[in-house]
């Protein structure tokens, strides 16, 4: 390296910092080589300095971005450039892209006015563009898509599942393409590497070499080695030994680690961890053979509590109380056949009553599964409340009919279990770690 | 400047007014660049994010409520781009440079808010600056050349050229914060 850059003369003493911004500078810019990119990685990755070359990148990066919104106007001009191109033919294209379930991402270089953008662009979208007619007849030939390189296989199958569309049993490969899981099933997939995912129905997902992508539903993972799992709304890489639960819900995510640790975008999870929407929380989970106070877990967004409702000839109802350790409390009244909602402040929405299903005595399985505003039954009625749930640092049942409430199960963030058995002896060996 | 977003965001869900948005893209450009950088890591893709939200803003401006805030409408538009990216990226997520990006995110610096403030303090850095330096800027962050091509322009090496870059984006940042601190 150049001494003196300004002059360009020869190699001499560059420092650390000076270093790292060079490389954060070239990777603003997207000129990195590979070598440069792994020891700019390098750097990211040391495990004492590491933080120290990120906020030295972080400031190159912005003052990048800064210098790029006051200098120019090519991003205005590229914005105007696409809104007249708005309806014309690469609408179509994506349409038909879309239709062909092909994935290419909808953020194609864009045409900007005597820039490097510019330059690059006209040969891309003409070799972009045969490409595209060769997938298109691809396609047309083969159908709903080709299978590729194996990632992992197929350990245990309870249910269905499908990759492609096509059918999976135990010992399938698995590629690049999208796996489902129906309701009610559960599949696990093992890695060459020893790591394994349990995905439980109903959920979607796509395999990675040494990871998942989850985009709905609940999945399970034992990482031999590091494991990255792609969500909606965070990338979780899960160290090697790390048992990390997850579970995606309108593309919001929620994560629990069981055992090692795992890292999400903004922090760090332990074992006994569980993070909602970046908020982190002890992960907790409780059982209690009849009705009986839980104990206090911390506030959380997400929560559910199981149980079953076994009237008697004598019971009127029963009540369940959620608070979050200040005035905003729920009231949950369970009559034969309805429940009234009611909250312990003033609240705008008042008391609202809705019907339980099964026959009015009969007994009924509950699930309360609260998510910000969203309370679903077991039935899976939803009510949408006024306000925010209570975060349920205590859940309290009514002592007169305590007796009603029975098999009660809590937990906050992703459930700690997959709901069926699974066999596979990476699993087994450190199940009993697993439950928080 | 809330007022007259929402007056130009407004007339541009009404009428079609495509001026109108344009003043709502000068207005809120560099907040949602510098928002998508935040939650990107990555300069290049934070911007092709926010192409991307801003041209799907006018194609679905009649999604826009008037009194409400444009920038935080164009904000949510643009995370939405982001999580359709992360989607759609796997393909690419063995690649050196994801490896870079999600370990920069690791280490996300908190959001200062002081985007507009840093921007006129930049600016006015860059007008004490050399000609020749500001040129250098100019070649890169206007034009858009590479710095290869920059390098080539004012006849120094390539290394050195990204060297002199980055040193000097180092003083402006230094300049801008000072200017900030006596301001403030």
């Amino acid at each position: 390296m150049d001494a003196d850059p300004t002059t360009g003369a020869g190699d001499g003493g560059q420092t650390r910092d000076e270093r790292i911004s060079e490389l954060a500078t070239g990777f603003a810019l997207g000129e990195l080589s590979d070598a440069d990119l792994r020891e700019f990685y390098d750097f990211l990755r040391d495990p004492r300095e590491g933080s120290s070359a990120a906020s030295l990148a972080w400031q190159q990066l912005g003052v990048v971005t800064d210098l790029r919104a006051g200098m120019g106007t090519a991003f205005q001009d590229t914005v105007k450039h696409r809104l007249d191109l708005e309806g014309r033919s690469d609408r179509f294209t994506r349409t038909a892209r879309s239709r062909l379930g092909n994935a290419r991402p909808s953020l194609e270089p864009v045409a900007m006015p005597e820039s490097r953008r510019q330059l690059r662009l006209a040969p891309l979208l003409l070799i972009a563009g045969a490409i595209f007619i060769a997938a298109l007849v691809f396609a047309a030939r083969h159908g709903r898509g080709t299978a590729g390189e194996t990632l992992c296989r197929v350990l245990e199958v309870e249910g269905e599942a499908s990759l492609g569309g096509g059918a999976l049993v135990a010992g399938s490969n698995v590629d690049h393409r999208q796996v489902v899981v129906p309701g009610g099933s559960q599949l696990v997939l093992a890695w060459s590497d020893g790591s394994l995912a349990v995905l439980a129905g109903p959920a979607n997902a796509v395999a990675q070499s040494a990871g998942i992508s989850l985009t709905n539903g609940g999945a399970w993972i034992v990482a031999a080695n590091q494991f990255v799992c792609g969500l909606p709304d965070d990338t979780v890489r899960a160290e090697a030994g790390c048992r990390v639960a997850l579970s995606v819900v309108d593309n919001r995510s929620v994560v629990g680690v069981s055992s090692g640790t795992a890292s999400l975008t903004s922090r760090t999870l332990k074992a006994g961890e569980a993070a909602s929407s970046s908020i982190p929380y002890a992960w907790t989970n409780w059982a209690a053979a009849d009705g009986a106070h839980a104990p206090h877990p911390e506030p959380s967004p997400d929560w559910v509590l199981d149980g079953t409702l076994a009237w008697d000839e004598h019971a009127e109802g029963a009540d369940v109380g959620i608070a979050d350790g200040s005035l905003n409390g729920l009231l949950l009244t369970l009559s034969p056949g309805t429940m009234q909602v009611t909250r312990s402040r003033a609240s705008s929405s008042g008391p609202r009553t809705v019907p339980l299903p099964g026959a009015p005595l009969g007994q009924l399985t509950l699930r309360f599964a609260a998510s910000h505003r969203h309370l679903t039954l077991a039935s899976g009625t939803m009510l949408l409340l006024q306000e925010d749930i209570p975060a349920a640092t205590a859940i309290s049942i009514g002592p007169a009919n305590a007796r009603l409430l029975q098999g009660l199960r809590f937990h906050n963030g992703p459930a700690p279990h997959p709901p069926l058995p699974v066999h596979a002896q990476a699993w087994l060996a450190g199940a009993e770690t697993s439950p928080p | 400047m809330s007022d007259d977003l929402d007056q130009w965001m407004t007339r541009a869900r009404d009428q079609g007014d495509k001026d109108a948005f344009a003043q709502v893209v000068e207005s809120c450009h560099h907040l949602i660049r510098a928002t998508m950088l935040r939650e990107t890591a990555d300069p290049e893709l934070a911007d092709e994010l926010a192409q991307e939200a801003l041209s799907r803003a006018w194609a679905k401006r009649e999604q826009y409520h008037p009194g409400t805030s444009p920038r935080a409408w164009l904000i949510t538009i643009a995370r939405s781009q982001l999580m359709e990216y992360h989607r759609r990226q796997d393909r690419d997520r063995r690649h050196l440079r994801e490896l870079v990006r999600q370990e920069l995110l690791r280490h996300q610096p908190a959001d200062d808010g002081e985007q507009a403030d840093r921007l006129g303090a930049l600016r006015a850095c860059l007008a004490e600056i050399g000609d020749e330096h500001r040129r250098l800027f100019e070649m890169v962050h206007a034009e858009g050349l590479s710095s290869d091509a920059a390098a080539e322009t004012l006849g120094i090496r390539p290394d050195a050229c990204r060297q002199r870059l980055s040193r000097l984006q180092r003083k402006l940042k230094d300049c801008a914060e000072r200017r900030m601190e006596n301001a403030g």
